[in-house]
């Protein structure tokens, strides 16, 4: 074996990576030469920093979200927690796929209209032959034989996940050829919700979104500020949460001092929360809307 | 609890809740390095995900030659190389800064020590986000996740010189990036 430069050869000694041989070697030159041993513990100093450096937490469980985008991936029903879209080619049944993206509950009255106008096309060409070419439904419902289309519209909750092995497309694969596009599955179709507060600029400084947030283990995915003539400012802060935490953050910011919740901006009937049946460990983003010194 | 055989077993004969173990078990570790390689928690979030859907997609094939964490750690890299290959042009410090947001500070230390931490940390995030891809990939399994060589060799599909000669070039590489931010003494 060649020898090691020096440099090299004591990054390697620090790590506990040499031959007997090779540590002797490095002893004997950290023993002759004080800028060895200089450079050794630049390394090993190195090494301390960037061990140093803050962990990074999720402050989330992925493993639902997972799940529910691996049941998917494997052409299984789309749970409501999930939302991740897979590679079109994966799929044996393209119509399939579509419907998928349908199946979010507040998607469902379309595919059920489409669903119904298909069967009364279907009966219509079966009533009346020489129709019946241009009133066939698409080709694609029939496409993939006996499968049933309307089993592909709506998630069917308790539905076990296959194990890996019984897809056989995947256990094919290798790890290392990887290409497919990575999504969020953890965040729902729906929009975010917003929740819009009148606050003081005194509540603003100390920072009581940032703590509610910390208590439930979040953080802000961004936070804009932005000036309000004449005399005041906005700051809006997105987060990603689960639903259960959206609605306790939110309500202690409404027992907050200083804090006065408005009307949300946003358009639409009702309350500004989840579907009521997404999965509790969906997340999903939402965003506070603080007016500053607006009072 | 169990070990993670148990719980690959307990996944490949349908019990899919055992695989969640195993993602609740790995996913912040993982989702720390992929922060510190990446500069980015929203990607590393999405690799995070990307690598465990990835891994329960192809656990028939998992040979348990090495561990399931190696094995996800692999897999995890090649979903982020793919992913900068066709999407990322290269991260600027200024754009990694703000990527990664705000740095998590250890909450029992005081308010000059958490500055301190704060400011020392961003030092060397600032000096990390200047090396290469794939010095910056190898510093962090070595010095943050803490791989042997034999495990960085497998992970990267390198020889084992390769692993060591590399790492080298990196430390010496950090080392200079910091010399310019770090007094002296520090180093």
């Amino acid at each position: 074996m060649n020898p090691l430069p020096d440099d090299e050869l004591l990054s390697a000694y620090l790590d506990g990576e040499l031959t007997d041989a090779e540590r002797a070697e490095a002893e004997r030159l950290l023993e002759a030469n004080p800028a060895a041993r200089q450079r050794l513990e630049a390394y090993r100093a190195l090494g301390d920093s960037l061990r140093a450096l803050p962990k990074h937490r999720l402050g989330q469980d992925l493993s639902a979200a997972v799940l529910g985008a691996a049941r998917e991936r494997q052409g299984e029903v789309v749970p409501a927690a999930a939302s991740v879209q897979s590679e079109a080619s994966d799929r044996p049944f393209a119509w399939a796929t579509v419907l998928r993206r349908f199946a979010k509950p507040k998607n469902l009255f379309w595919p059920l209209v489409a669903a119904a106008a298909a069967v009364l096309m279907m009966l219509n060409a079966g009533r009346d032959g020489q129709n019946a070419p241009r009133q066939r439904p698409p080709v694609a419902w029939n496409h993939g034989g006996d499968r049933d289309p309307h089993a592909e519209i709506g998630p069917l909750p308790g539905t076990e996940v296959k194990p890996p092995v019984e897809n056989p497309g995947a256990g094919k694969e290798d790890p290392s050829k990887t290409d497919s596009e990575p999504k969020r599955a953890a965040l729902s179709n729906e929009g975010p919700p917003i929740f819009r507060f009148r606050v003081t600029a005194e509540a603003v400084q100390k920072d009581l979104v940032g703590q509610a947030l910390k208590k439930h283990q979040l953080a802000p995915l961004r936070t804009i500020q932005e000036d309000a003539a004449p005399d005041g400012r906005v700051v809006q802060i997105e987060f990603e949460a689960t639903k259960v935490q959206i609605d306790a953050v939110v309500k202690e910011l409404k027992a907050s001092q200083g804090f006065t919740a408005m009307p949300s901006p946003r358009i639409g009937p009702g309350k500004q929360t989840a579907p009521p049946d997404a999965s509790a460990n969906s997340k999903r983003k939402a965003t506070i809307i603080l007016e500053v010194g607006k009072d | 609890v169990n070990d993670d055989a148990q719980l690959i077993s307990e996944t490949l004969s349908g019990q899919a809740a055992a695989f969640g173990q195993l993602v609740q078990r790995y996913q912040d570790r993982l989702y720390n390095s992929l922060v510190h390689i990446m500069g980015d928690t929203h990607e590393a979030l999405d690799m995070v995900q990307e690598a465990f859907v990835q891994a329960y997609l192809k656990l028939g094939t998992f040979q348990q030659t090495s561990t399931f964490y190696t094995w996800l750690y692999r897999i995890a890299f090649n979903v982020a190389a793919s992913h900068a290959r066709r999407r990322r042009p290269a991260v600027s410090v200024e754009q990694a800064r703000e990527a990664t947001g705000q740095e998590p500070v250890d909450d029992n230390a005081g308010p000059s020590q958490q500055l301190e931490q704060l400011e020392r940390a961003s030092q060397v995030r600032k000096a990390l986000a200047t090396l290469s891809e794939e010095h910056r990939l190898i510093l962090v399994l070595r010095e943050i996740d803490g791989f042997c060589y034999e495990a960085i060799a497998e992970m990267l599909d390198l020889p084992l010189g390769t692993v060591r000669s590399r790492l080298h070039r990196a430390r010496s590489q950090l080392r200079d990036q910091l010399k310019e931010l770090l007094t002296v003494d520090e180093l």
